[in-house]
């Protein structure tokens, strides 16, 4: 039986260690960034299908239900990601399809549960992430995410600790990140609170901790709207 | 931090592997030397002549009456390693290998130059190399090249360089042209980087009174944050431009983020350029142009351009170019505006860019570029001036030197000139030898100076 992450990094470690994983699932990469004041959406871990309901109940729909297992690295592509799911009802089937998807896919998995969480659309979707380059140390990475990422390359780095001017300019380097100021007919998404992000990973980066046991952080994908930012996808690497 | 004077601006040398055979790199070497006229004393070592080129020459290091600074080694690959040990056991202080053949050619080689550093780095001698042109330093007289540059212009740029032959193509290229040669005080190539790197030369031109800007042709950094961190202080007073090829290789590899599959050195090494403000050119071309401009004028106050042209056409090229490398144009003062207004007909209205060659044909030449250009020049949102002008024989006259030679200084700005084919390119860019006015070939040439000058100082 699966119980809600904690966010203490050190436990969390010791857990992924201990199972030989040098990846976090996704729900525990999300408990550490939610301990870190990064906003995540609200929901939780089921063991079963029949748990899902009641986290939609907790939520409100539309949800997002995805399959939570160590092994599954690339959930879209297993056919392990769902959403908007409109009720308690939808998200229970959500879950008995998923399960026959991964199963079909990778039969060798085995599903640790389903994570429900309220679902937010990102438009466009961005990518932060913080890595730990063994040659430059910690770097910041941000810019276009979801499947833009290695087709349109709209992202670019900075050294971390990151000083104000280096956030400004980083939230501003490529084309694609005017849409950060608005685009037409929609609400000027809250650049504040991305600055603010990227500062809480850039100070993340200089803890002891997650510069001897991290090699990645990454958030992808962070949605921007004119009411924060929300951490929708999120993946931690330990150094191996 | 270590100090490299006693390899980059050394009080005495050896040159082992010294001959006169003018065939030979080690005799191209030495007459280099004698003829660039160093001003220390010069040690040929060959074990068989009794002098070279006047100079007494020694069987071997040990027999030098002085402990040298700089052994130059000029020996097949096979005797570098002896060499080396000479240099040592006699208490040199640094060593250049010329010779070719270590890591860049086989395994074998690795092993060799690996040895070559362990026995270097246990007495403290400094390396430069293997695989080396060799190094100038004007201001003592050492042209410790095996490419022989009739002449050379000596001045306050000062290159690092990580490559075999390519410094060498390049600075020939440099100083064989007639006009707007780039001065080059020093040229350090250490070629396959074995021990003197990046960070050793950083700290020495941060000293050195001689050099006002820096330019590196890097493949590597050996140590990027200690680098970088260097950088930042010494970019304050001496701008840095770095040429650093491999910005397509494919890094993507197979991986459980992007971020390790988009994170090759390159993207990480881009964005920190940026940050640290460091400017990065494309290539080579990029490079010494950026130099050029930046040995030649005085910093820019702010990045808004004003473009005077005598082409429409190479107005709205410029304007795009300038736009996409993060320039902005100038809006015109009022003042500037009625200047303008002077030399053109009641119907057309002045921008930037001030296209005015519809003045040549209203006011004559002469006229035409002096109202044009100097309302330009004066105007206080003008930060850089971009100049594209036709040169074909309407639009010469014989002041054209003259004016833009007092605009330069009248209006300390930084200022890129392009000029465009016809009769007067000639005489128009021999009349500005020696203004310090940067001239170029292109439009793109001259925007990406100004903008590698921008990130390289503001």
């Amino acid at each position: 039986m699966l119980t809600q992450a904690s966010g203490d990094l050190s436990m969390l470690i010791a857990a992924a260690r201990a199972q030989y994983r040098n990846v976090l699932s996704e729900p525990e990469a999300k408990a550490f960034l939610r301990a870190q004041g990064i906003p995540v959406p609200p929901g939780r871990v089921v063991p079963t299908p029949e748990e899902a309901s009641g986290v939609v109940r907790e939520v409100g729909a539309p949800v997002v239900v995805k399959a939570v297992a160590h092994q599954l690295t690339h959930k879209t592509e297993a056919g392990a990601v769902m959403f908007p799911v409109d009720s308690p009802t939808a998200a229970e089937m959500a879950c008995r399809t998923i399960a026959a998807r991964v199963a079909a896919y990778r039969p060798d998995i085995a599903l640790d549960g389903f994570l429900i969480e309220a679902y937010r659309p990102a438009q466009p979707e961005w990518i932060l992430a913080l890595r730990n380059d063994p040659h430059f140390g910690p770097a910041i990475m941000f810019g276009l995410g979801g499947i833009y990422v290695e087709t349109l390359r709209q992202v670019s780095f900075r050294l971390a600790p990151l000083r104000d001017e280096d956030i400004e300019a980083l939230l501003s380097e490529r084309p694609a990140m005017q849409l950060l100021s608005g685009a037409r007919g929609r609400a000027p998404p809250d650049l504040r609170a991305v600055a603010d992000v990227v500062r809480r990973l850039s100070d993340l980066s200089q803890q002891p901790s997650v510069a001897r046991d991290i090699s990645e952080i990454e958030i992808n994908p962070l949605a921007v709207t004119e009411n924060g930012v929300l951490a929708l996808d999120a993946l931690i690497v330990l150094c191996s | 931090m270590r100090d490299i004077t006693p390899l980059v601006a050394p009080r005495s040398i050896a040159v082992i592997g010294a001959t006169a055979n003018p065939t030979k790199s080690g005799g191209v070497l030495f007459d280099n030397l004698v003829k660039g006229d160093f001003q220390g004393p010069l040690y040929p070592i060959n074990r068989t002549a009794v002098a070279i080129m006047g100079r007494t020459a020694y069987p071997t290091l040990a027999e030098v009456p002085e402990k040298v600074d700089l052994v130059y080694i000029v020996l097949p690959q096979q005797h570098v390693e002896d060499a080396v040990k000479q240099c040592v056991a006699a208490g040199a202080r640094a060593a250049c290998i010329i010779t070719a053949g270590f890591s860049e050619a086989s395994q074998k080689g690795r092993c060799t130059e690996q040895r070559l550093y362990d026995i270097a780095r246990a007495s403290g001698l400094l390396l430069a190399g293997p695989n080396t042109i060799g190094m100038v330093n004007a201001e003592v007289g050492m042209m410790g090249s095996f490419v022989n540059f009739p002449r050379w212009q000596s001045g306050s740029v000062s290159f690092f360089t990580q490559t075999g032959i390519f410094t060498g193509a390049v600075m020939l290229h440099v100083m064989s042209g007639a006009t707007q040669r780039l001065p080059v005080g020093k040229s350090i190539d250490v070629g396959n980087k074995v021990d003197v790197d990046e960070l050793d030369f950083l700290t020495f031109v941060a000293d050195d009174p001689a050099t006002r800007v820096i330019g590196l042709y890097i493949e590597s950094i050996r140590n990027p944050r200690a680098f970088l961190d260097r950088a930042r202080e010494v970019r304050k007073s001496k701008p840095i431009v770095v040429l650093k090829p491999g910005r397509t290789k494919d890094g993507a590899k197979a991986s459980a983020s992007h971020t390790g599959s988009l994170a090759s050195d390159n993207d990480i090494l881009d964005g920190a350029l940026r940050q640290y403000g460091i400017a990065r050119a494309e290539d080579e071309d990029d490079f010494l142009n950026a130099l050029r401009a930046l040995v030649m004028l005085p910093r820019p106050r702010g990045k808004r351009v004003g473009v005077a042209t005598t082409s429409g056409a190479l107005g709205v090229i410029a304007t795009d170019l300038l736009v996409e490398s993060g320039l902005e144009l100038a809006a015109f003062e009022p003042a500037t505006l009625a200047a303008m207004r002077t030399i053109l007909p009641d119907w057309l209205e002045p921008a930037n860019p001030f296209d005015f060659w519809i003045s040549i044909d209203i006011k004559g030449p002469r006229e035409a570029h002096e109202v044009g250009l100097t309302a330009l020049f004066a105007d206080p949102n003008v930060d850089l001036v971009l100049c594209t002008l036709l040169a074909p024989s309407n639009a010469d006259f014989p002041e054209f030197g003259d004016l833009v030679r007092r605009l330069r200084r009248n209006y300390d700005k930084p200022v890129a000139l392009v000029i465009y084919g016809g009769e007067a390119e000639q005489r128009w860019t021999a009349d500005l030898e020696g203004a310090d006015v940067p001239i170029f070939k292109t439009t793109r040439a001259g925007v990406r100076a100004l903008s590698l000058m921008v990130q390289a100082t503001m």
